[in-house]
């Protein structure tokens, strides 16, 4: 069983019912609504006994992901490529555009590219933030960056994500 | 007897509709994505999976935009587009395990390469149209290839995302033809797999991916 602590659907939960009874940490108490991650030892007893399913059991330890073949890699991120200059050229017309109709349309085109965009590049390889590629990559990012690159940002993922590779 | 849109994969039952298919008119559209009758086929009884996709246009070339040398060299390969669509979406991931600094760290990131990405020379939606039909002829080569490999979440995001832009061809092709058709209807958006829905009130279902209507998202105007 991998380590898994409790987090809450702040949608779903009402904030008043039997977790609060059941906890033996107190982390379901919070003024924050959310369970006190550093509290929880991961009983799951919550989970079992929320009345409205709010609760899921989030692993802190993650398996390694399949391993991608090369060619789909190749072929999903050419496509990916294209996604992401037509965002490019949506966002520009958006941006720029007096005519409202287009503007609308063009910030749809811009959102359904970059969703489609992100799912089709996770799926070459960084579907989970805890994998080795993630970490390879914002080593890349911090060994060598691009101008005006956030480096700070990618130093504080490396040292706070839990990689499993 | 029902008929199944091409594009998006609603059916049409004749016996709940009351009018049989060959009798709708010519210019009748599929009711949630806008496909036109040409593009329905007869559906046998006990087979309502999703439709082959219909052939693609002829490919435009699509224009390159500049790379830089460092985005050749260290970022394996990927644009700052791409780089930033990788962010997003592994800031998307954090969010679901709740997170929330580090999905807030990997929006910094997203939004840095955002920032640093250069649209290529165009010509507003009909080049946007042409780099559609270009990705159209791509699609049936990868989901071969992610067939033949066993790659069964290569094979769904190919899948959805050929759907969502066939859709949005179809929508901005109409846009093209009568661009009042926007004016007096929502625009929505599925936040998971991109479908773009032009109405009233988005479907129950995704007809795309499935996710459930309130995931359908409207996309806000104005200035
Ligand atoms: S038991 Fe469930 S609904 Fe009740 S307070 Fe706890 S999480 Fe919320
Ligand atoms: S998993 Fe156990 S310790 Fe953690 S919040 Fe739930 S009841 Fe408390
Ligand atoms: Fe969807």
């Amino acid at each position: 069983m991998p380590r898994m602590i409790a987090s809450r659907n702040l949608r779903i939960c009402t904030k008043d019912c039997m977790c609060l009874y059941v906890c033996p940490t107190g982390a379901t108490d919070t003024e924050t609504g959310q369970i006190d991650f550093a509290k929880c030892v991961g009983c799951g007893d919550c989970a079992r006994s929320c009345p409205n399913s709010a609760i899921s059991m989030i692993p802190l330890d993650y398996p390694h992901q399949q391993p991608k073949d090369d060619t789909v890699v190749q072929k999903v991120r050419a496509i990916s490529d294209s996604k992401a200059r037509q965002e490019a050229v949506a966002r520009q017309v958006a941006e720029t555009t007096d005519d409202p109709e287009l503007r609308l349309i063009m910030r749809a085109v811009r959102r359904s590219e970059r969703l489609m965009g992100e799912d089709l590049i996770r799926e070459t390889g960084y579907l989970l933030p805890q994998s080795g590629e993630v970490r390879r990559l914002l080593e890349a990012f911090v060994e060598n960056p691009p101008e005006g690159f956030p480096v700070e940002a990618a130093e504080e993922l490396l040292q706070r994500l839990n990689f499993n590779a | 007897m029902k008929y199944r849109c091409g594009v998006c994969g609603y059916i049409y039952d004749e016996e709940k509709e009351g009018v049989r298919f060959a009798d709708l008119p010519d210019d009748w559209q599929c009711p949630v994505c806008g496909e036109g009758k040409e593009g329905f086929e007869p559906v046998e009884e006990d087979d309502e999976g999703p439709a082959p996709a219909p052939a693609a246009a002829p490919a435009p070339t699509a224009s390159v935009p500049e790379i830089s040398a460092w985005e050749q060299e260290e970022l394996r390969e990927l644009s700052a587009g791409q780089l930033s669509a990788l962010c997003s979406n592994l800031q998307r991931g954090c969010g679901v395990q709740q997170l929330s600094r580090e999905a807030e760290l990997f929006g910094q990131i997203a939004g840095y390469f955002e920032s640093r990405t250069v649209a290529p020379d165009h010509d507003g939606v009909s080049t946007i149209l042409s780099m559609i039909n270009s990705d159209l002829m791509d699609y049936g080569d990868a989901k071969a290839t992610a067939a033949l490999m066993e790659d069964r979440g290569a094979l769904r995001v190919l899948t959805w995302s050929e759907k969502a832009t066939l859709i949005m061809r179809t929508v901005l092709e109409r846009y093209q033809k009568d661009p009042s058709f926007l004016e007096h209807t929502g625009v929505y958006v599925c936040d998971i797999c991109g479908f773009i829905y032009i109405g009233d009130d988005p479907p129950e279902f995704c007809p795309v991916c499935k996710v459930p209507g309130h995931m359908i998202l409207r996309i806000q105007g104005g200035a």
